[in-house]
């Protein structure tokens, strides 16, 4: 089978991988990208964080999901994300094969402290010492490298530099296939982030012929938030700004290769909590608009050409702006293209999630319930295990990033599910009024006609076997109905 | 028709009890087919608003629950209805037809219950949310 066409999306840093994160949850929706494949590769040395492990095992069930959506035809994952190692290539050999992690192994090449890295020990000469410790103070060189590189580009394009000798950057020089695609996503004002994007692309230029010519998008988020005062991080969010002055005028005159650039950035920034190791921070609007940035950069109708490197061809810029400069924005506030994009898929996966946590749970009477489940499945249904169990988390972790948008300014908040069901979707004015005649004859969107819905659908399910894939079949049929009948623009 | 009737309510009547042979005439022209008439009517009208009007508003009419008390319902109705109806046509000596009333509504009662469980196997094929419904 033909791998043409493939994205290869290197988040870089925490924001790099968040930024992800945000793509992913947009491609579980439905969201429609313009790859055959996504091969997301996180580069973070903190692959202890939370918000890293998080994103890799999201990737893992989206991957589980995706095989589902594959048989049922569902718009619900239909984008397939692969790890790396799964990509395969009439170059590859068994024994060159990598293993299947959505992330580049950073422990094995960045070990313990920096000074260790950069082998800053007796050995090394008094005048290297000297010059060493001019660059970097002794908490920085004594820092572990396991947490990243704590807002310092510095150290960052230091071991970040070892990068093309990993093993999976080798790999991916291999399986990368003409026609494919390359997007980097990473922050300017941290550390991983601002020296791993012009390190990365450097290493890109030099990394075989197909490469060098194949188009090249990046995003750089430039500061959203800020940190809260803590003597003990070696991060101040203060020098953000700085930095991002620092990086901007070196890409200015220095980076050269991507043939679209988004940046963006919020003036309404986001306090959070200052404390490297965990790094947790809500998710927020502007990584999801990073992540528009890369639906957007595959959608672009423009020819390249390719016959020459990227680094002849002009670069484009892109900037992202939202209708009104309130603290709190709804779906209607982003702009129009992204509204299109987005605006069916997250209203068809919040219908989805509350089908199956809610409606499904006291379902058992509803023919829907009885032809796609039976008495067979309905365990695994309710307890979330087996074939269910990718879903379920996946939702938890949907639910928990949706409610993240709307923590910090500024704000997204697309849903307001504490009011009525068909005022759920917020600023969305074509809503059926309540009133008698709509009671009678049952106009109004509510659970009864949802189960409605899903009875009609469930006679027109493709799928005969009962369990995962004909749910999903219904679930994809019912929340379009939904959609077209009750939220449409 | 007229056997039909015999078949259905007389036979059952004569044996639990006695028919006062001056009011065979009445039953056979009178309670009979009107009571007929209106447990056909009844029960297609219950059936038809549980299947095709309640279930359509409430997705939830379609449990067991609802449909038992739904069949349970229209068993009474229709009993009620054929011991107003004997009333009716008796009315001026209703004491020595009473004990056989009574009869006569529990035998509609059991009709009613019988003709809804037959009406909901045919009108759940065409129901959306009742399809499943009792079974």
């Amino acid at each position: 089978m033909s791998s043409k066409n493939n994205l290869f999306i290197f988040g870089i840093g925490g924001t790099g991988t968040r930024v992800v994160k945000s793509l992913i949850m947009l491609l579980s929706a439905g969201v429609k990208i313009n790859a055959e494949k996504v091969v997301p590769i996180l580069i973070d040395p903190h692959e202890t964080s939370d918000e890293y492990r998080k994103v890799k095992m999201m990737l893992e069930q989206y991957e589980k999901n995706f095989q589902h959506a594959k048989t049922t035809g569902s718009s619900f994952f239909s984008t397939e994300i692969l790890p790396l190692g799964k990509l395969h290539s009439e170059t590859v050999n068994d024994t060159e094969k990598i293993d299947n992690s959505f992330g580049l192994n950073f422990s094995k090449y960045a070990k313990n402290t920096f000074e260790e890295f950069i082998g800053y020990n007796k050995d090394m000469a008094n005048q290297d010492q000297a010059l060493v410790s001019m660059f970097f103070s002794e908490k920085d060189r004594k820092s572990e490298m396991a947490v990243g590189f704590r807002g310092n580009p510095s150290m960052g394009s230091v071991i970040l530099n070892k990068l093309e000798d990993s093993e999976e950057f080798k790999f991916f020089k291999r399986v990368f296939n003409t026609g494919d695609k390359i997007f980097l996503v990473s922050s300017i004002f941290g550390g991983t982030g601002a020296s791993g994007f012009p390190l990365l692309l450097k290493n890109l230029q030099n990394a075989g012929d197909n490469i060098q010519k194949a188009v090249k998008g990046a995003v750089s988020v430039m500061p959203y938030f800020k940190l809260n005062e803590n003597n003990d991080s070696f991060i101040d969010s203060n020098s953000f700004i700085t930095k991002t002055k620092a990086a901007l005028s070196f890409y200015e005159n220095q980076l050269k290769g991507i043939d679209e650039l988004y940046y963006i950035a919020d003036s309404q920034l986001a306090m959070h909590n200052n404390d490297e190791k965990t790094q947790e921070n809500a998710a927020h609007l502007v990584e999801m608009m990073a992540a528009m940035g890369i639906v957007n950069f595959t959608d672009l109708p423009k020819g390249y050409d390719t016959n020459v490197a990227s680094t002849q061809r002009d670069a484009n810029f892109h900037e992202c702006s939202v209708e009104v400069d309130n603290k709190e924005l709804s779906l209607y506030n982003l702009d129009e293209e992204t509204l299109r994009i987005i605006h069916k898929p997250v209203i068809r996966f919040l219908f989805l999630t509350y089908i199956y946590n809610n409606l499904g749970r006291k379902a058992d009477s509803q023919p829907w319930f009885k032809e796609t489940l039976g008495n067979e499945h309905e365990d695994s249904f309710k307890k979330g295990n087996g074939d269910f169990e990718p879903l379920v988390k996946f939702l938890i972790d949907y639910n928990a990033w949706l409610r993240e948008l709307g923590v910090k300014e500024r704000k997204f908040l697309p849903f307001n599910v504490d009011t009525d069901m068909n005022e759920w979707i917020v600023d969305h004015g074509k809503i059926v009024k309540k009133s008698f005649a709509t009671k009678f004859f049952n106009q109004r969107l509510s659970d009864d006609k949802i189960n409605g819905i899903l009875n009609q659908e469930a006679k027109n399910t493709k799928i005969d076997q009962k369990g995962f894939d004909k749910l999903l079949e219904l679930m994809d049929r019912a929340t379009d109905s939904i959609y077209t009948k009750y939220f449409k623009i | 028709m007229r056997d039909f009737l015999i078949a259905i309510y007389e036979k059952f009547l004569r044996s639990v009890a006695q028919i006062p042979s001056n009011t065979v005439t009445t039953w056979r022209n009178d309670v009979f087919p009107l009571s007929l008439w209106l447990l056909l009517a009844i029960s297609i009208l219950t059936a038809i608003l549980f299947y095709f009007f309640y279930n359509r508003l409430y997705s939830s009419y379609n449990s067991f629950g609802s449909w038992f008390r739904t069949f349970l319902l229209n068993g009474f109705i229709t009993g009620i209805v054929a011991f107003i109806i004997t009333y009716s046509a008796f009315s001026k000596a209703f004491k020595p037809v009473l004990t056989l009333s009574l009869w006569y509504a529990v035998i509609n009662l059991l009709y009613g219950l019988l003709l809804f469980f037959v009406l909901s196997l045919i009108f759940k094929w065409f129901s959306t949310n009742g399809r499943k419904t009792p079974f």
